[in-house]
């Protein structure tokens, strides 16, 4: 390149804000031309610099850049104007320690941040505060939720080739991950210095790119320098304790080998074995006796080699000593006193000094050793005369253990003492420290060893205890059984007796019946108690979706429960019949009270109707009766959004109006389907409020929805007559039909128990013929077409774009292309944290929340399951639910799902998805 | 935004993300056919699933101008494939028309 181009270009640069070095740009120049070679000649000026920019970018900056100005790194404040670039020398996160980076950063185990929102020293001490758990999980959810999103400030020090300062961005301006030493910035506007401190934010500097490697440094050596940490430490100590105990073991070695040279006739089992010679039998080493005092010997000299005391010398021949094998000590006892060995002396004539050699082994066999009846009496009468005489008292346990009657007790002779003074004596030599100031414990009764005495004294303490407690004390025992037995709280009393006690006073006295004892933690209920009285009654318990049954032959929907049976048969030609018949299904939404509210109202108006009766015989699923406002308003929600983009507005507010028509419209047909099914006479179908025909019955695949709701006929079919239905009373409306169709709702019932699980699913299979996916008949196109538009399934785009003329959130169907997870699975101790965005064809990476209640489903595990691992310290197991949880949460990266999602018509609450499905699942493809 | 194609007009596509329906013609080399025709990838298959000829799949294809890739595929029972059929036709219509809303900035 000519010189003048260089200068072109070199001007070119400079009003680029890159005051190269002159000698920098000309090797660099030529370095580019001998990269491009020919190609050179198409490339422009401005395409080399674009060059010599890529190639400074990855260059130092001391090599290649005159600095503009020197920057006043002591002033108080300067404010920088130019723009000028930096060069990146390194960079810290001083919004956490750096203690807590570097363990990040050599941290081998691994971390169960995901599952508790915090490091285990944070969970610790939550641990510490567990009464208030709820409100810290709950502090800790938003604490975590900001957590991931904030990712603390970056402190960086920075060069422009001369003068070295350090630069504190104010907002997330740089990527940490891409803030490498040797990156290049640029001040791109004002910027405030603070004794040599740039304070950057979103406006005034840009990051431009770059690395160079030889500026390269270990973040983990640079943090362990910063904090004088020696990660080395342990490696060394390590080491260290190998060396010592290599040595150790040389020593001990060397020891050993010593020892065995001493004592080669020491035997290596016990200290009080020795090796004798087999040939002669000859013990070449003197034993070493110790000074332990025992109640008896042990002759045979290969057993053992039993201390002996200082005392005299038996006089009595060997056969009265004695020869008990288990009494021998297996360790040394300490030394009793000298009063005692005395005492013992005197009474014990079969000790011998220490001083005599051994006495020779016996030459009779030991069941031929017979113990004179008379010595062991009249040693057991000294004994006595001693405790008279005070000689035994005050003594240590040392004492009561070697003179308790332990060697005597086992002997059949010593059997024969006098029980009382055995009893005596021992309650007289008890030591003070083994007299507890509560009651003995209570011996075995019936145990055959126990004396008579023994046994009144037991019969006694059981009769104490029921005297103290029962009998005698009544105003106690009406204590007692109020604090004990109590009548089972309302949380605990299906909702049908609830609602009898609630509507009907009668049914209190039934209701009384109802009642059980339990016996449990008085405070649980107790607290119960007082919410019971705060809060309202249908208090939501949870979030899941209504139940579909699937099993055509069970047909019956979780939203529709059986109602009550009325004992009273109702003439079906009667008007009044057809509105019972009509109002026999019960909304999915509405509640049990309302029927019993219904029905109290029935009995008023003189209905010969006896409520306790149905409350004996009505059991209904609880998944139902808990149903609650916030379930009826998502329920209505999903409604809507699945049947709006079909129906007008004015079916949809008279639906909203006669609320539930629709669905008992389709129960009635279900009914009718049903009884088909069953072989059963078909009820009158036949609305009373109806001016036109009734539909005609359309196969079951056809009324349903494949999201597990009934699909509506048209509204039109049904024209409600106003004036009628004001006549009519709602109460009178649910009269009829139950006794009509008793039967069968029985039977649904029974079905619904069966089969009701406890981890209800939001969408069921629907009910609708299952197809075998290896059928590929033309002929069931059009029941898939069908199925298909039944799923009403919406571009999530147009969902997003039309929320604005919502008033309410809505449930839409969408079949996403392609779905990808933002992060690992996170929890916050209550709720699981998990993010996906989701891509269909009208819109391209929406972020959604996956319900924690869909996750539940998904894993078969829930948080607080987890939680308890966590606190119980179980990690593997915690880590076992977390391989289990990302296993399951690859069904994500399917490519058929559909999703039912939860869309608010603010902009920025996250859409939420509540089920998920494969395309097949959604049609009942098997 | 993730488009639908079949095996006929995927050939043209050079930009983009896209999820055809197409039954396995041939593992080595990867081709695929569907009602339109036969498409010959120019990349692998994804892994993930065993793959049988015959078998009918989802895949996802990324263009990027010059190169294509085969990033997922989920197998769908075959009496899927019209069901696919019916919704890349009802997509193209929609388009055709005019009705879709096309948000890719949505939140």
């Amino acid at each position: 390149m000519k010189e003048t181009e260089l200068d072109r270009l070199f001007s070119w640069l400079a009003r680029k804000h890159y005051p190269f070095k002159r000698e920098w740009l000309r090797i660099c120049v030529q370095y580019i031309e001998g990269s491009l070679g020919q190609r050179i000649k198409t490339v422009d000026v401005k395409q080399i610099g674009e060059l010599v920019i890529q190639q400074f970018l990855n260059s130092k900056i001391s090599e290649a850049l005159d600095p503009t100005m020197k920057i006043p790194t002591s002033a108080v404040k300067v404010v920088i104007v130019k723009r000028m670039i930096f060069q990146v020398i390194s960079s810290t996160n001083i919004s956490t320690s750096l203690y807590e980076q570097l363990s990040e950063c050599t941290r081998h185990n691994e971390d169960l941040a995901w599952f508790h929102g915090g490091s285990k020293a944070d969970h610790e001490e939550e641990n510490r505060d567990k009464e208030k758990d709820v409100a810290s999980d709950r502090m800790n959810h938003t604490q975590t939720k900001n957590a991931i999103k904030k990712r603390g400030m970056l402190k960086i020090e920075l060069t422009d080739g001369v003068n070295t300062l350090k630069a504190i961005e104010l907002d997330e301006v740089f990527d940490e991950k891409i803030m490498l030493p040797g990156a290049k910035i640029i001040l791109t506007g004002k910027v405030k210095c603070r004794r040599g401190n740039l304070l950057l934010d979103k406006s005034n500097c840009a990051f431009l790119g770059g690395r160079v490697e030889s500026l390269s440094f270990d973040k983990v050596a640079q943090l362990s320098n910063a904090l004088k940490v020696d990660l080395d430490a342990e490696k060394k100590r390590r080491k260290a304790s190998l060396e010592n105990a290599a040595a150790s073991v040389s020593r001990n070695n060397k020891k050993q080998i010593d020892k065995k040279n001493l004592s080669l006739n020491q035997s290596s089992l016990s200290p009080f074995l020795v090796k004798t010679s087999r040939i002669t039998g000859e013990v070449t080493v003197p034993v070493k006796q110790s000074l332990v005092p025992t109640a008896s010997r042990i002759l045979p000299s290969s057993v053992a080699v039993i201390p002996s005391i200082q005392i005299e010398k038996p006089t009595d021949p060997i056969e009265n000593w004695d020869f008990s094998i288990e009494e021998v000590p297996q360790e040394p006892t300490p030394e009793p006193p000298s009063h005692h060995v005395r005492g013992l002396v005197e009474h014990y004539p079969l000790r011998s000094k220490p001083q005599d050699p051994l006495p020779p082994p016996p030459t009779k066999r030991l069941s031929s050793l017979i113990i004179d009846k008379n010595s062991i009496s009249k040693v057991s009468q000294n004994i006595s005369n001693q405790v008279e005489k005070g000689l035994l008292q005050n003594k240590t346990i040392e004492d009561w253990t070697f003179n308790s009657t332990n060697s005597f007790d086992k002997s059949k002779k010593v059997m024969s003492i006098d029980n009382s003074k055995d009893q005596k004596m021992k309650i007289k030599e008890l030591p003070g420290q083994l007299i507890r100031p509560t009651p003995i414990e209570k011996p075995i009764i019936g145990d055959p060893r126990m004396n008579s005495e023994k046994r009144k004294d037991v019969s006694v303490w059981v009769w104490e205890d029921r005297k103290g407690s029962e009998e005698e004390d009544i105003a106690a025992k009406r204590i007692k059984k109020i604090d004990s037995v109590m009548e089972i709280p309302l949380c605990f009393v299906k909702e049908t007796t609830r609602q009898a006690n609630r509507s009907n006073e009668e049914s209190r006295h039934k209701l009384n019946t109802f009642a059980q004892t339990i016996h449990g933690p008085r405070s649980k209920i107790d607290d119960f108690r007082v919410k019971s009285n705060n809060v309202p009654v249908f208090k939501q318990i949870t979030d899941h979706f209504i139940t579909v049954k699937s099993n055509p032959n069970s047909f019956t929907s979780s939203t529709r429960h059986t109602p009550p049976q009325m004992p009273k048969v109702v003439d079906f030609g009667n008007f009044e019949d057809y509105d019972e018949d009509y109002e026999d299904e019960v909304l999915p939404t509405s509640s049990f009270r309302d029927q019993l509210k219904q029905r109290k109202s029935l009995d008023n108006h003189g209905e010969d109707v006896v409520l306790e009766e149905e409350m004996d015989h009505v059991d209904h699923d609880e998944s139902i009766i808990e149903c609650t406002m916030d379930h009826e308003g998502r329920l209505e929600c999903e409604r809507w959004g699945l049947r709006g983009r079909e129906s007008n507005i004015i079916e949809d507010d008279k639906r909203n109006v006669y609320n539930g028509y629709n669905m008992n419209n389709n129960i009635e047909r279900d009914n009718k389907y049903d009884s088909s099914m069953n072989g059963m006479p078909q009820p009158n179908l036949q609305h009373p409020l109806s001016i036109l025909p009734p539909p005609p019955v359309i196969p079951p695949s056809q009324n349903w929805n494949y999201t597990g709701y009934y699909q509506a006929p048209p509204l039109r079919n049904v024209i409600k007559s106003e004036t009628v239905d004001s006549v009519v009373p709602e109460d009178q409306k649910m009269v009829g039909a139950q006794g009509k169709k008793r039967p069968n709702v029985r039977q649904e019932n029974d079905n619904m128990k069966n089969k009701q699980s406890a981890n209800v699913q939001v969408y069921r299979t629907p009910f609708a013929e299952r197809l075998n996916s290896g059928d590929s008949s033309s002929k069931l196109s059009p029941q898939l077409f069908q199925r298909m538009a039944d799923l009403q399934i919406v571009p999530f785009g147009d969902a997003l774009f039309n929320r604005k003329f919502w008033m309410m959130s809505k449930i839409v169907v969408i079949m996403p292309s392609i779905c990808s997870q933002i992060h690992e699975l996170q929890s916050d101790g209550i709720d699981w944290l998990l993010q996906i965005r989701v891509t269909d064809t009208s819109v391209k990476n929406v972020i959604c929340r996956v319900s924690t209640s869909l996750l539940n489903r998904i894993f078969g595990f829930d948080v607080q399951q987890c939680k308890n691992l966590f606190n119980k310290n179980q990690v593997e197991e915690l880590r076992a639910k977390k391989c289990e949880a990302e296993r399951k949460l690859l069904g994500f990266k399917r490519l058929d799902l559909l999703l039912w999602v939860e869309v608010s018509p603010e902009r920025n609450q996250i859409p939420l998805i509540l089920d998920v499905k494969t395309i097949s699942d959604a049609l009942n493809i098997l | 935004m993730c488009d639908r194609d079949d095996c006929a007009s995927i050939a043209s596509r050079c930009t983009g993300e896209t999820i055809i329906c197409a039954f396995v013609e041939s593992i080595t080399p990867p081709k695929i056919r569907d009602k339109t025709g036969t498409y010959e990838l120019k990349c692998p298959f994804a892994e993930g699933f065993t793959m049988e000829i015959g078998d009918l799949f989802l895949f996802h294809f990324v263009f990027d101008g010059s190169s294509e890739k085969c990033t997922r595929l989920t197998p769908i029972p075959k009496m899927l494939a019209m069901v696919y059929e019916k919704l890349l036709k009802d997509l193209r219509k929609a388009k055709k028309e005019g009705k879709m809303i096309i948000s890719p900035t949505a939140n």
